[in-house]
């Protein structure tokens, strides 16, 4: 359960990282530039490049930027204060399943394979439970990073995770990969809304987005098997062990 | 000589229904959750349970009697 906690903070915390909004007054399509989906790696994902992936986030921006107008967003997903980052989703195979772009304002995260608002309840931030997730995140994009710095990722009111960091170096970015296969004991299927924050000495940031876990067919995941026998359980118990008796007494 | 009566009475098993019911309402929440139809949290899932507790109450309560052998 613990490590399910920590694949779920990490999610999550890559959530918070990618929140972002591209400019209400980018350019005008529905569809993202067919140079977006070629500008994220295709697969193989693994341990990532710093500078690589800082320069990868700044040629998503520029063509996204360019190429996408969105002036309606929901207020599902947010990303508030100088963070902001990316985020590509891959299934087991090395398949990009999802991705997601927040250039650091206060706008909502970006789909970008469907240039749609991204991390919301009807378009979650989808990773496969078996899959990876390469994320880079800054705060801020230039300049000194947060010193003496606390985070807190919750869903639902519930604290899932919470730290901090002195950051003496003042480090403003960061780029890795997270392993779901590795991290979780079992496949997992669920959708969840979460909540993250970062307060520091600088301004600080707030995002929230929904983030869906596929994985095998329910039923036959643990929880499945587990939901299962409490429901036959339940009915079986009500049927035979809870109805109402007539009884006599001479 | 004495003449004996029988008494006919219900027996309701309301603590038996609350809790099948608990576990009712447990088992479709999570069956919620895992087929994505709610997202996880407290409220939905809190009053699946609570309702399957409700019907188990309710079954122990009102379901027509079976007849004790």
């Amino acid at each position: 359960m613990v490590r399910i906690i920590r694949a779920l903070t990490l999610s999550a915390a890559i959530t918070l990282a990618v929140g972002l909004s591209v400019s209400s007054t980018a350019g005008a399509q529905d569809s993202p530039s067919d140079d977006i989906p070629q500008t994220i790696p295709p697969g193989e994902p693994g341990d990532l490049d710093l500078t690589e992936e800082d320069e990868r986030f700044g040629r998503l921006v520029e063509d996204f930027g360019a190429t996408t107008d969105i002036s309606d967003f929901g207020d599902d997903s947010k990303l508030t204060g100088p963070c902001g980052g990316q985020a590509f989703s891959y299934d087991a195979d090395g398949v990009l399943i999802d991705a997601v772009i927040d250039v650091g304002d206060d706008g909502p995260p970006l789909d970008l394979l469907d240039g749609g608002q991204a991390a919301t309840a009807s378009n979650p931030f989808k990773v496969d439970s078996e899959g990876t997730v390469n994320y880079f995140g800054f705060y801020p994009r230039t300049g000194d990073g947060p010193r003496n710095h606390t985070w807190e990722i919750t869903t639902g009111g519930i604290s899932l995770d919470s730290g901090g960091d002195d950051n003496p170096n003042g480090n403003n970015r960061n780029a890795g990969s997270v392993n779901l296969g590795d991290e979780l004991p079992f496949g997992l299927s669920f959708k969840t809304k979460i909540e993250g924050s970062i307060m520091s000495d600088l301004e600080p940031c707030f995002g929230h987005g929904y983030i869906e876990f596929e994985g095998p067919f329910p039923p036959t995941t643990p929880a499945g098997i587990l939901g299962g026998a409490a429901i036959l359980a339940g009915i079986f118990g009500l049927l035979f062990n809870a109805r109402p008796a007539v009884t006599w007494k001479v | 000589m004495t003449e004996s009566t029988t008494t006919q009475s219900i027996e309701r098993h309301t603590i038996r229904g609350a809790l099948w019911g608990l576990l009712l309402g447990l088992g479709l929440a999570i069956y919620l959750i895992i087929f994505k139809v709610v997202t996880i949290g407290l409220g939905v899932p809190i009053a699946v349970i609570v309702l399957g507790v409700a019907v188990g109450v309710g079954w122990a309560r009102f379901a027509p009697p079976r007849t004790k052998r």
